[in-house]
């Protein structure tokens, strides 16, 4: 369905503008173009490597993309990535809301080690969890034996390492900076008028944040939640670091990972067929996203 | 009805300190020139700036500890601050429903609110379509739906073009007669102060510098700062000079001419003459006799027609300001560098006290 005319973009330019606007959309248009560029090549290099390779070839690359393991590897990626961006808005909200609107001690070092987690190599960022994990497993024995550690912190170790909560652990550092980053902007861009008013009228102060903040930065919201289950469907250093790349049923190996490993063994074609299959399912949810995004709100959050 | 008694706020290098009363039902204006603590003022009492001192009572309560949603003010801040996610009729709402009002209450209390403004039409409109004057009726019917005891209106017509701020400040006093809610009225506008408001204050520096009726504010103005705010362009320093002619009168030289003061003075004086007070005549025009506090030859340097009256630059001894009635000027007839004689009525005379 085409967008409503729109007087801010549809209006009529002067020709110096039309010149400006031109390349402003060819800049644009180039970008686009470069990425689905990108995808068209892995895909002749799919087609082209179907059409040259043995039987024998093509039917291991079909076994092994349509795959009832990959299908699941694929769930996995989709279910942790959501999880992992819902989390992270959890978290970012409320954060973003107070390095929008309050005053914190500290507040400039919190705001730098928020983008720290984004500045850091995601290689780095799983082998410092791996590292504070390990320094759980030593609390774990030196409160307790290394034959009997103590359970609770050892079952934080346990349930992190090679398991599925690991995945979603590694994904949640930057995911939820690029949200805060995200959140923090929405909530800086939004007339904290409308709360003072949303005060006066009957809210509490958490009332006037969910009544009044929290639809302003709605869009906000949305885009950090573009953002971080964007980042995270692609991430797999930090997870294939801590939750590891186990095959199977009980696995732990998401897309991204198993990717990683098709092409470490040297399987670039299936590397690319299951990158192409992700792309294709990301980009599908995020037009989704996106289409909802732009239909008018129903009035914000309550009352 | 409202009661500020020593309040101090402080925030960064400004300091507010206030003490003001304010009648049941009364139409006040707060006025001021920018960063003067108006708009500061206004949000302590509504609760959203916790003052360090003081105390604030609205209808007898003291509230100065107590949540905005605890005080019965209605607050329109100067962009309306309207929830723009929300049609016109959520707008309105709003209040009611966080009230915990049942579903048929809040519809009466939308339609009653909307009514009053005449904004039914809008009522399924979203707020990024309105216009200003649209807006800001939206703005006072959220404020009224919520049933305050007081209404803050920061700048509510600020952004408004001239005709539709005279509409909207005449649909404010019929409003607030008929709702009898005692409002506070933020601007620095004094024709949009006269059409609305019966008492104001003059702020400057964080202080209020003034209370009273408008019209003492502006012909008796109680320092030269509130005379300046309230467009007194005559403000003159002289010195006692001895009795006048006539009993209990002083004569005072200023910038060269002779003024006759009520009472007795001595020293410097400071006083005003309201430019619409003054009377322009050709020499040797006079009709009658007339007292006059001084008679000083001018030259006519300027006339500027405002609509309402013609404002007139009068340059001899003193540069003075006068303001004529048009029909009184084109009697008149006087051209750019006429010479003139400016009349000093003695009631347009209005010695700064101290």
């Amino acid at each position: 369905m085409p967008a409503p005319p729109d007087p801010a973009i549809d209006r009529p330019l002067r020709p110096g503008r039309q010149t400006f606007r031109g390349l402003a959309t060819a800049a644009a248009a180039a970008f686009a173009l470069a990425v689905g560029l990108l995808l068209v090549v892995d895909l002749v290099f799919i087609v082209e490597f179907w059409l040259r390779a043995s039987p024998e070839s093509v039917g291991k690359f079909q076994a092994e993309v349509f795959s009832a393991e990959t299908r699941r590897e694929l769930v996995l990626s989709l279910a942790s990535a959501t999880l992992t961006t819902a989390l992270a808005l959890l978290v970012a909200t409320p954060a973003g809301y107070a390095l929008s609107r309050f005053r914190i001690p500290a507040k400039v070092l919190v705001d730098t080690l928020v983008d720290a987690a984004i500045v850091m190599p995601p290689l780095i960022m799983g082998v410092s969890l791996l590292v504070a994990l390990s320094l759980v497993r030593r609390a774990a024995e030196t409160v307790g034996t290394p034959e009997e550690p103590n359970p609770l912190l050892w079952g934080l170790f346990a349930g992190i390492i090679q398991h599925k909560a690991g995945i979603i652990l590694a994904q949640f550092f930057v995911a939820a900076a690029l949200a805060i980053r995200s959140m923090k902007a929405a909530f800086d861009a939004a007339d904290r008028r409308v709360e003072d008013v949303a005060l006066t009228l009957g809210c509490t102060r958490f009332g006037a944040f969910w009544r009044a903040a929290l639809p302003q930065a709605r869009s906000g919201l949305l885009t950090g939640a573009v953002i971080a289950w964007s980042y995270t469907m692609g991430l797999f250093a930090p997870v294939a670091i801590v939750a590891g790349t186990v095959r199977g049923k009980d696995g732990t190996a998401i897309l991204p990972t198993r990717a990683y490993l098709e092409v470490t063994n040297g399987q670039i074609e299936i590397a690319l067929a299951l990158t192409l299959v992700m792309a294709a399912i990301a980009m599908t949810v995020l037009v989704a996203l996106k289409v909802a995004v732009r239909r008018p709100a129903a009035g914000g959050f309550g009352p | 009805m409202i009661r500020v008694e020593g309040l101090v706020y402080e925030v960064g290098t400004f300091r507010l300190e206030a003490g003001l009363e304010i009648g049941q039902g009364e139409y006040f204006m707060l006025m001021g020139p920018p960063g003067s603590g108006k708009t500061a003022l206004v949000e302590c009492l509504a609760g959203l700036r916790q003052p360090s001192a003081g105390r604030i009572e609205i209808a007898g309560r003291d509230v100065t500890a107590a949540e905005p949603r605890d005080r019965g003010v209605g607050y329109v801040p100067q962009d309306y601050a309207l929830f723009t996610t929300r049609t016109v009729r959520e707008n309105i709402a709003f209040g009611p429903q966080v009230r915990g009002l049942a579903r048929a209450e809040v519809e009466r209390t939308v339609d009653r609110a909307a009514g009053l403004l005449g904004i039914e039409h809008l009522l399924g409109r979203r707020i990024p379509g309105l216009s200003g004057g649209e807006r800001q009726r939206v703005a006072l019917a959220r404020a009224l739906a919520a049933g305050p005891a007081v209404l803050v209106l920061d700048e509510p017509v600020s952004a408004l073009d001239e005709s539709t701020r005279e509409s909207v400040c005449a649909e404010l006093r019929r409003l607030q007669r008929e709702l009898a809610v005692t409002t506070v009225h933020i601007s620095h506008n004094l024709e949009e102060a006269f059409s609305v408001a019966d008492r104001g204050a003059v702020m400057c520096h964080g202080r209020i510098r003034q209370v009273g009726r408008l019209d003492e504010l502006l012909r008796r103005p109680a320092s030269e700062f509130v005379a300046r705010f309230m467009r007194c362009e005559n403000i003159f320093l002289g010195a006692a000079r001895g009795p006048g002619p006539a009993p209990e009168t002083t004569a005072v030289e200023a910038a060269g001419a002779t003024f006759l003061l009520p009472g007795r003075r001595l020293g410097p004086v400071q006083f005003t003459v309201r430019p619409e007070n003054i009377v322009v005549e050709r020499p040797g025009d006079r009709r009658g006799a007339r007292p006059a506090a001084a008679e000083i030859p001018v030259r006519l340097s300027r006339a500027v027609d405002r609509g309402a009256y013609v404002r007139l630059e009068l340059n001899g001894a003193m540069r003075l300001v006068a303001h004529l009635a048009p029909r009184a000027f084109a009697e008149l007839g006087a051209a750019e560098g006429a010479e003139l004689v400016a009349v000093v009525r003695p009631e347009a005379v209005h010695v700064i006290p101290g």
